[in-house]
């Protein structure tokens, strides 16, 4: 049996990585005593996925693991809750047989950025895929860049705040490199603490679908 | 740059962050504001027992809050002094300076610019002496405390032995005297286990005033750290860790922690079992590890492995048991701990060098543990050794070779086949403070290079042998202060004002600002590397942790004359550690 759990990423765990991330879940589950169903290997271990890793530094509102159980337990969120280190916590949860997979079903994200007085710049943001997008970053001390105007489904700006949906997963756009391109280019001051992820998508008859209404229970 | 941006330009920024599961209430009505330091790395502090001991101790008493504060890697460290942000805590991001009491956990040698590294980010002045009421009081302890000399100057006070206690008290007093620096370093120095090196007089660089060691008498009293803080990121020994007893039977006469943390005091197996079960459920940790001086001497080891076996494997947790010695190591012990690999120290590789240690690990020992341990599975063998030990020959280098060519034999007839990995690793015999060997001479670079040279090329021609040494250079540094004085204070700092920090670290060592630094601080290297003579006064004579010197003397000239004795697991053998608190002899059969 499989639970489905949508969680956060917030306060000072936005700066752990995946595989901690990964780590901590797991420690959480063994601390709320929960009936797990192990790997059958040399080293067993918890059967847990996570939807694709969201860049060091960005909140999340809208995280997603699936974690296989030997039976139904009850309170699921509570215990996990009470059991969770701050900032990472289920906010939704249930149960199916069939494993969803997050992972490569989302292909998409939202991420809603504070900044003051950007309504000015919405008819630029709704263009702002139909021409050329580089993006420059460093990677292991060597500067890199590249064309990701394919990777921006969406951008626009409304009451303070910049909605962008990224593309995410095998192909991948990291919010702060996308933030740190709005700042250059339109001369802002985004910082990366002014962005939230806010929901995933995966992709149905063409179209963007929010991944809770993709997979549900 | 803000913090944040800082953080987010870091390697492992979490390192900085905490909110680690199990922290406690930082927002406590306190009187003392206590921050705890260790001067190497997030992943290195946090797998330190003694950093979890005494957080959560200070964390205990109603007065105290206590934060920690690690030492930042270089990326971190550089950004906020470009920043001219100061050093602040994990917890709360409190600048060190603004807290009352700041205590330093001084684990190992080559850590001691590391010292002068967080001060300086922190922006207090190195030396006690030129900080007033207006700075924290500054404490260190730890196991270099055998021999604190080096780094004394930049200390208000020194806690020798064991700190569960003693933290506290020092906190006390600093509250009832607060302002009045003077008065609270007087106090302090009644104190057992408490060294002021600015209320002692020294001659010859010798402190005249004798301290004793502090230690915990009854391991039962300080509270043991069940719900300790469980890393966000991997460490490097990612688990909790139970503690089953502290100091050692086995009196090896190279070993500082042997001495050092004896007499010998136990846990009993039902409290330990306890502590388990309560790490097991508080951390969630997929391993849990057993900690002591040498875990197969604990006499109630089966017990303890018998009852929490069956718990730890239902719920897929490792037992981890470290620091096994090889006389104690039985096919019962094999059986419940997971085929991960096999690690033991010879230490040397002749019968007639391990008496001289007082290793007592015979060749007969080593066969029948390897056929025992190769029947149970094992197919990797670690194997420690160490050279430059008393009375060395070239025949006892060729005996580490002849061993793992005998163990590679005995794979072969146990199980037919040839494919054993071993890694042999040598480190170079560093003469420590109280110990037999306080006298020894320090082989010279030159002899380390032509020791580890040959045991290259003779590893070199065999198959699945991988062969790991400790770098000269940083063994003879570690030589100079493990038995120096107070004038290398100044030493450190030279070095730390020519960028030497981390010098654990491979990557970091300058070995050429290191020279250039002895030249410049005057430090005549060969004068603490040498043999002393046995009359000559030694600037740790004023410790006194139990063990006596005429003990020491004596295990020093029957090494020199080959002569082992045995350990004091059922006869006391007269080392005077008892003379500190009771210690316990093994009862019953282990």
């Amino acid at each position: 049996m499989l639970i489905c759990c949508k969680f956060t990423k917030e306060k000072d765990i936005i700066y752990l990585s995946h595989i901690d991330m990964l780590r901590q879940i797991n420690r959480a589950f063994r601390r709320s005593d929960f009936d797990i169903d192990f790997s059958q290997g040399f080293n067993p271990h918890i059967l847990l996925n996570l939807s694709p890793p969201v860049a060091l530094g960005i909140k999340s509102t809208a995280e997603y693991f699936t974690l296989r159980l030997k039976s139904l337990e009850e309170n699921f969120i509570e215990r996990f809750n009470e059991h969770s280190i701050e900032g990472l916590k289920v906010i939704n949860a249930f149960y199916t047989d069939n494993n969803p997979n997050y992972a490569a079903k989302i292909i998409a994200s939202e991420y809603v950025i504070d900044c003051n007085n950007c309504e000015k710049l919405d008819n630029e943001f709704k263009e702002i895929n139909k021409s050329d997008f580089i993006i420059d970053y460093t990677v292991k001390g060597k500067k890199e860049s590249k064309e990701v105007k394919d990777m921006i489904f969406s951008c626009s700006a409304e009451n303070d705040k910049i909605k962008a949906v990224l593309a995410t997963g095998n192909k991948n756009l990291r919010a702060d490199r996308f933030i740190n391109t709005l700042n250059q280019r339109y001369n802002l001051n985004i910082s990366f603490k002014d962005v939230v992820k806010t929901r995933q998508f995966a992709e149905q008859d063409g179209k963007l679908v929010d991944i809770d209404e993709v997979i549900k229970c | 740059m803000n913090l944040d941006n800082i953080l987010i330009n870091v390697e492992k920024p979490a390192r900085y962050t905490g909110g680690e599961y199990n922290t406690p209430d930082m927002t406590k009505e306190h009187k003392i504001r206590y921050c705890l330091c260790f001067i190497d790395v997030y992943e290195v502090a946090m797998s330190n027992l003694g950093i979890q001991l005494i957080y959560h101790n200070l964390n205990n008493d109603k007065d105290i809050v206590c934060e920690r504060c690690f030492a930042p890697w270089i990326d971190f460290g550089k950004a906020l002094k470009e920043n001219d942000i100061p050093l602040m805590s994990i917890e709360t991001k409190k600048p060190l300076k603004e807290f009352d009491v700041v205590g330093f956990s001084i684990q190992y040698e080559l850590s001691y610019t590391n010292i002068l590294y967080m001060l300086d980010l922190a922006k207090i002045p190195y030396y006690s002496k030129d900080r007033d009421e207006s700075f924290p009081l500054l404490l260190a302890g730890g196991p270099t405390s055998a021999n604190p000399e080096p780094y004394a100057d930049f200390f208000d006070i020194i806690m020798i032995g064991e700190g569960e206690e003693v933290n506290i008290e020092i906190c006390k007093i600093y509250d009832k005297f607060r302002g009045n620096k003077k008065k609270i370093l007087e106090e302090c120095a009644k104190l057992q286990g408490v060294y002021v090196p600015s209320l002692v007089e020294t001659i010859n660089n010798c402190p005249q005033t004798k301290v004793t060691k502090r230690i915990v008498d009854d391991l039962n009293r300080p509270l043991y750290p069940e719900k300790p803080l469980v890393s966000n990121l991997e460490i490097i020994h990612d688990r909790p860790v139970l503690e089953l007893f502290r100091g050692c039977y086995a009196g090896c006469r190279f070993c500082q922690a042997c001495f050092f943390y004896r007499p010998i005091r136990y846990r009993e197996a039902d409290k330990i079992i306890d502590i388990a079960k309560n790490l097991m459920k508080n951390t969630g940790c997929e391993e849990i590890g057993m900690c002591s001086l040498s875990s197969g001497d604990y006499e109630g080891i089966y017990k303890v492995i018998k009852e929490l076996y069956p718990l730890t494997s239902s719920k897929n947790i490792n037992l981890q048991l470290p620091s096994l010695r090889l006389d104690s190591y039985t096919k019962e012990l094999t059986k419940s701990t997971r085929k991960s690999g096999l690690t033991f120290a010879p230490e040397a590789g002749t019968q007639r060098l391990r008496d001289v240690i007082n290793k007592n690990i015979s060749d007969e020992n080593i066969k029948n543990t390897m056929e025992t341990a190769f029947k149970e599975g094992y197919k990797t063998v670690k194997l420690y050794f160490m050279m430059g030990l008393p009375t060395e020959t070239q025949e006892d280098i060729e005996g580490i070779v002849e061993i793992v060519k005998k163990i590679k034999y005995i794979y072969f007839t146990v199980t037919n086949k040839k494919n054993l990995t071993i890694t042999v690793s040598t480190s170079v015999f560093i003469p420590k403070p109280l110990t037999p060997f306080q006298w020894a001479r320090q082989i010279s670079i030159e002899e380390m290079i032509e020791k580890t040279n040959y045991l290259k090329s003779e590893f070199k021609k065999m198959k699945n042998v991988n062969y790991n040494y400790h770098g000269a250079d940083t063994s003879m540094l570690e030589g100079i202060f493990a038995r120096g004085d107070r004038r290398l204070s100044k030493l450190i700092e030279i070095a730390y004002n020519k960028n030497c920090i981390f010098d654990g670290w491979n990557e970091l060592f300058k070995f050429d600002k290191w020279l250039e630094a002895i030249e410049e601080s005057g430090t005549e290297a060969t004068h603490y590397l040498r043999e002393i003579p046995l009359d000559e006064e030694l600037c740790w004579d004023y410790i006194d942790i139990g063990t006596t010197k005429s003990y020491f003397k004596r295990e020093w000239l029957k090494a020199l004359q080959g002569i082992s004795e045995e350990g004091c697991f059922k006869i006391c053998k007269g080392c005077g550690a008892n003379r500190l608190g009771e210690c316990r002899l093994q009862k019953g059969d282990n």
